[in-house]
């Protein structure tokens, strides 16, 4: 503990001894020197200061300048406490000699009203020391000086005061001296505060010397410091007990740095008996180096009282021992050393476990600094280098590799080197290894040292490699020598990923090498698992990328921020602008300025979650033409992100735009020709008719029969001309599907064939018939068509026709059936009977054009519907045909 | 031509049908000159009395077909009944068309009746036949026609 009072020192013995001090106290101070007597009195009266005591001092033989110096050399302000009245130093002729000569009894009185006064100003006590120096004069009363000094210690218990009379061993006379020590209680000499055997009670030492009760005295004393002495002993060897049983060393140096004490430990620990170290220097037990640190921690240790510092003795066996010392300097009287102890930690298990730990902590900052590289740059080359170097580092090894086991496609295993690392720092290597760094190494042949670990998936040392049996095959060129290798297997679980082997540790290795290295064995082996993992992902996406470079269709990726994200080459080629330009700008800005607000409410359904299978707009290319695009999307939320995919619709449009426009023109054209061929055809017929009325049986039989028949050939154009009409009007005509209800169109068909039923005596029945999407009217000419065949081609039997519907809920429609009784279709006619102008009987047989059934089939497509029959040759036939159901649409 | 003989205007391009109508005109009880233009043009020159129709009567009843050369039959429906001079006398719109669209015009240019030409020879006879006595012997129409204007 450093005390305020000794800046950076130590509080010395005295110090220590006069804190203890208190009131009441009467102490003699015998000095020698000044420097003795200002130690104990300027100490004596600053701890007064400090108890808020009034001090005074009594000045003779110094100068109160000189004193009050000391006081300030002290750290006390002087001025402030002389202001505040707690400080005086005053002179002899203000105490001792305060009427010219010495009275004991005056001065007790003067030393009461002082002690009074000061309690009155609010002071704990009066605290004195007077240099007794002016005693040496030949001032009136100077003989009852001893009187005066054994009359105080009766005052004394009473008041509070406290003194030290300071006393010249070498000026005052040897008899005073003895006197003064009789008279004190307590005696101050070479540093120390003794309690006093030889003080003299003030009644026995005033009046009649009683022998008896001095030997009593002397004999109690005589005792009393043997006993002391005993307790000394004994605590001294309890201490030595201790100090011998302890583990901790133990050190006591003089004040001159020699060894004067050293317990067991110390000796056991420096291999040294006693007898070898006391009397020697520290130092002397340490290398160049230590003695250095010694020296210099030695140096604080004066100032600073107590010190720790780590040092390396040398042993009687040469070797080291580290130790941690933990020193504390004795002080003497005025803060000299008087020398020092120290205990003495032996650090070597603890410096041996802090070496395993560094040495374990770089292995991890090594396994994580890899797993970072790898994960950050993908590296895997620099990351197992990385992980090798530290593994020859961490054992000591010159060089080594890591190698992948792979497998050739017929199964036969392979290594292949994926890491070559060489720290040996010898030049002639150097090239070798550079070269093969650099390039990939495959070993086929694992019928050697480096293969044996993957093959028997254990860990395999040779220490004596060269001689060692398993060491086969030989080195490539320019390969260092190996003289010890471990090779460890890579097992990530239960799978061999690799090797991992380590050449020349000077001293061989062991399986603790391994097992050492354990967490960095199996971080290869993960990092060669990812690595194979990786390179299958990247497999696959590169696989992907290759279909998505490869598509014609336009597939990107969109932010919900209006840009795009990643686009395909499709887009670059389908409208002209460079990658760069699309990613640049929001992809709104590439589209028609028509088809902008469509897109952007389609592209926030997306944004809102919603999927959109289909939807087209136009985008403007860079050389200004416009391109129609389909789309379907697809939002991914939480990246905010669509991913979309486009075609180029463009050309389909256009073809879409051709077709309709050829079919237009077709269906005008049949409306064009069948209505004007109604025309030149209705002038055969009428005049053949007229002829016919006019002139028949006026020309010969022949003359009439050829008039017939061409007055039917053109009747039958006519029907013809009449059926193309109706046929071209199923799409002309044809209005938007709508809610129909079935059972209304079989109705009204029915009734159009009231006549033909009658008289044919057909029964027609049928089930419940759902309604559906139709343009009502197509849908009675379906009907009707159909059960008109029925009628129409019904052999020997009066017709029976069945209509019924059932629902298709894959496609969503209603599926009709119409059945009859009739005379059949042979199966190969089947689908030619849906063609039009198609008949399989000579109009003799059966009337009619052949239109029917192709304008079933017509109607039925044009509503996204399907028409077929099934028949059996004269058992009767049944057609079915689809309409869409309304509950596609929700209706 | 019979001096006081009904004057019908056949606009007619096709020669057949001219012939047909006169056919069946030939078996009408009424007394008619049936007086033939082939397009537009000399319909409304045939009325207006224009170039070699100076001395052209004012007809009693007008058959037009639609679909004719140069001046359509639409145009000149519309330019008959848009004329007061020649807007009562009765339209019969004969024409082989049976578009509705072609209907729902006529009317809509006041064309009297829209007939389409039946395919069959008898058929067209009896209608024409049926036109004449409707038109000439059945309707009521305004004084003056005949000889007014």
């Amino acid at each position: 503990m450093v005390t305020a009072h000794y800046p950076g020192m130590a509080k010395t013995t005295l110090y220590k001894a006069i804190e203890k001090l208190g009131i009441h106290d009467h102490l003699c101070l015998i000095y020698e020197t000044r420097e003795e007597e200002m130690e104990a009195a300027i100490t004596f009266m600053k701890l007064g200061l400090e108890r808020g005591e009034k001090c005074v001092y009594i000045a003779d033989d110094n100068d109160a300048s000189f004193i009050m110096e000391m006081f300030r050399a002290r750290g006390v302000n002087v001025e402030k406490q002389l202001e505040k009245g707690a400080l005086a130093v005053i002179g002899k002729r203000d105490a001792y000699l305060r009427e010219g000569d010495f009275d004991p009894d005056r001065m007790i009185d003067f030393l009461k009203a002082a002690t009074d006064s000061a309690k009155a100003q609010g002071f704990k006590a009066l605290r004195a020391t007077g240099e007794m120096t002016w005693a040496l004069g030949s001032e009136r009363g100077v003989e009852r000086l001893i009187e005066y000094e054994s009359k105080l210690n009766h005052f004394f218990p009473h008041y509070d005061i406290l003194a030290i009379c300071q006393y010249n061993r070498k000026r005052f006379p040897p008899e005073t001296i003895m006197d003064v020590i009789r008279t004190h209680p307590m005696v101050i000499h070479g540093g120390t505060v003794c309690r006093n055997f030889y003080y003299v009670p003030t009644d026995e030492f005033l009046g009649d010397r009683n022998t008896d009760r001095e030997i009593d005295r002397m004999l109690g004393h005589i005792r009393e410091r043997e006993e002391a002495e005993e307790r000394i002993r004994q605590s001294e060897e309890r201490y030595r007990g201790v100090l011998d049983s302890t583990s901790e060393g133990f050190l006591m140096l003089d004040e001159h740095g020699k060894i004067v004490e050293v317990n067991d430990a110390l000796c056991r620990m420096l291999g040294r008996g006693r007898e070898e170290i006391i009397g020697k220097h520290p130092s002397g037990f340490m290398d160049d180096e230590n003695q250095k640190t010694f020296a210099a921690s030695h140096a604080r240790l004066g100032t600073a009282g107590h010190f720790k510092y780590e040092v390396s003795f040398m042993k009687a066996d040469g070797g080291k021992l580290e130790v941690l010392i933990s020193a504390s300097s004795i002080m003497g009287a005025f803060g000299m050393k008087r020398g020092s102890f120290a205990l003495i930690t032996d650090l070597t298990d603890l410096k041996a476990a802090e070496h395993a730990v560094r040495k374990h902590r770089e292995l991890l900052d090594s396994i994580s600094k890899a797993q970072l590289m790898y994960i950050t740059r993908g590296n895997p080359k620099e990351t197992f280098t990385h992980l090798l170097e530290s593994a020859l580092r961490l054992t000591g090894s010159e060089y080594g590799f890591i190698a992948e086991l792979m497998y050739e496609a017929d199964g036969k295993p392979f290594l292949r080197n994926i890491a070559l690392a060489d720290i040996s720092n010898d030049p002639a290597y150097r090239a070798f290894f550079e070269k093969h760094t650099s390039e990939a190494m495959d070993f086929t042949n694992l019928d050697n040292l480096f293969g044996i670990a993957v093959t028997s998936g254990k860990t395999v040392i040779a220490n004596h490699a060269p001689h060692d049996p398993r060491f086969g095959g030989r080195q490539p060129a320019g390969h260092p020598p190996i003289r010890s290798f471990i090779g460890i297997p890579l097992f990530s679980g239960d799978i061999l990923e690799g090797t991992i082997g380590l050449a020349n540790h000077p001293e061989g290795y062991s399986e603790t090498v391994g097992s050492a290295l354990a967490p960095l064995v199996s971080t290869c082996a993960n990092l060669i698992e990812t690595m194979k993992t990786g390179r299958k992902l990247n497999a696959v996406e590169a696989e992907r990328d290759r279909f998505v470079n490869l598509s014609v269709d336009m597939l990107c990726i969109v932010g919900f921020d209006g840009y795009f994200k990643r686009i395909n080459p499709a887009f670059e080629k389908t409208l002209g602008y460079s990658a760069e330009e699309l990613l640049s700008k929001p992809f709104i800005s590439f589209i028609h300025p028509d088809d902008r607000e469509s897109s952007a409410a389609e592209a926030a359904k997306i944004g809102a979650g919603k999927p959109v299978v289909y939807f087209e707009n136009r985008y403007i290319c860079k050389d200004g033409s416009v391109k129609w695009l389909a789309w379907s999307a697809t939002p991914f939320v939480p990246e905010g992100v669509m991913y979309a995919v486009a075609r180029d619709m463009t050309e389909h449009k256009r073809f879409e735009h051709e077709i309709l426009r050829s079919n237009k023109e077709l269906e005008q054209m049949a409306y064009v020709a069948s209505h004007d061929m109604q025309e030149p055809l209705r002038m055969v017929a009428s005049f053949m008719q007229l002829l016919a009325k006019r002139y028949k049986g006026k020309l010969d039989k022949d003359a009439d029969e050829y008039i017939n028949y061409a007055i039917e050939g053109a009747q039958r154009m006519q029907a013809l001309i009449q059926d193309m009409l109706r046929y071209s009007r199923i799409s002309t005509r044809g209005v938007q599907p709508h809610l129909t209800e079935s059972e209304k169109a079989l109705d009204l068909a029915l009734l159009n064939l009231q006549l033909q039923m009658e008289d044919t005596g057909a029964r027609v029945t049928r089930e419940p018939l759902p309604p559906v999407l139709a343009d009502a009217n197509q849908l009675v000419q379906v009907f009707q068509n159909i059960v008109s065949n029925a009628l129409k081609f019904h052999g020997q039997r009066p017709p029976e026709v069945h209509i019924a519907a059932t629902r298709c809920e894959a496609d969503k429609t209603i599926e009709f059936a119409v059945r009859d009784n009739g005379i059949g279709i042979e199966e190969r006619h089947a689908e030619r009977i849906f063609g039009m102008f198609q008949r399989l009987h000579p109009r003799e047989q059966y009337e009619g054009t052949g239109i029917g059934l192709a304008i079933c089939k017509k109607v039925v497509e044009r509503h996204g519907g399907r028409i077929r029959v099934e028949s059996k040759l004269g058992e009767g036939s049944t057609f079915f045909f689809t309409f869409p159901c309304p509950c596609k649409e929700g209706t | 031509m019979t001096e006081n003989a009904i004057d019908i205007l056949l606009v007619e391009d096709n020669p057949g049908d001219v012939r047909l109508t006169r056919e069946a005109m030939k078996e009408c009880k009424l007394l008619n000159n049936l007086h033939t233009v082939k397009d537009g043009e000399e319909a409304m020159d045939f009325l207006l009395q224009r170039g070699d129709y100076k001395d052209a009567p004012r007809p009693d009843l007008i058959l037009l077909d639609l679909n004719l050369p140069r001046r359509d039959g639409r145009e000149v429906l519309g330019d008959i009944k848009k004329d007061d001079r020649f807007k009562r006398i009765p339209v019969v719109v004969l024409t082989s068309s049976n578009e509705e669209r072609d209907v729902f015009q006529s009317y809509n240019l006041y064309a009297n009746c829209y007939i389409t030409k039946p395919i069959d020879m008898e058929k067209f006879l009896q209608v024409i036949q049926s036109i004449e006595h409707f038109w000439l012997s059945v309707v009521k129409l305004p004084n003056g026609i005949k000889y007014g204007g």
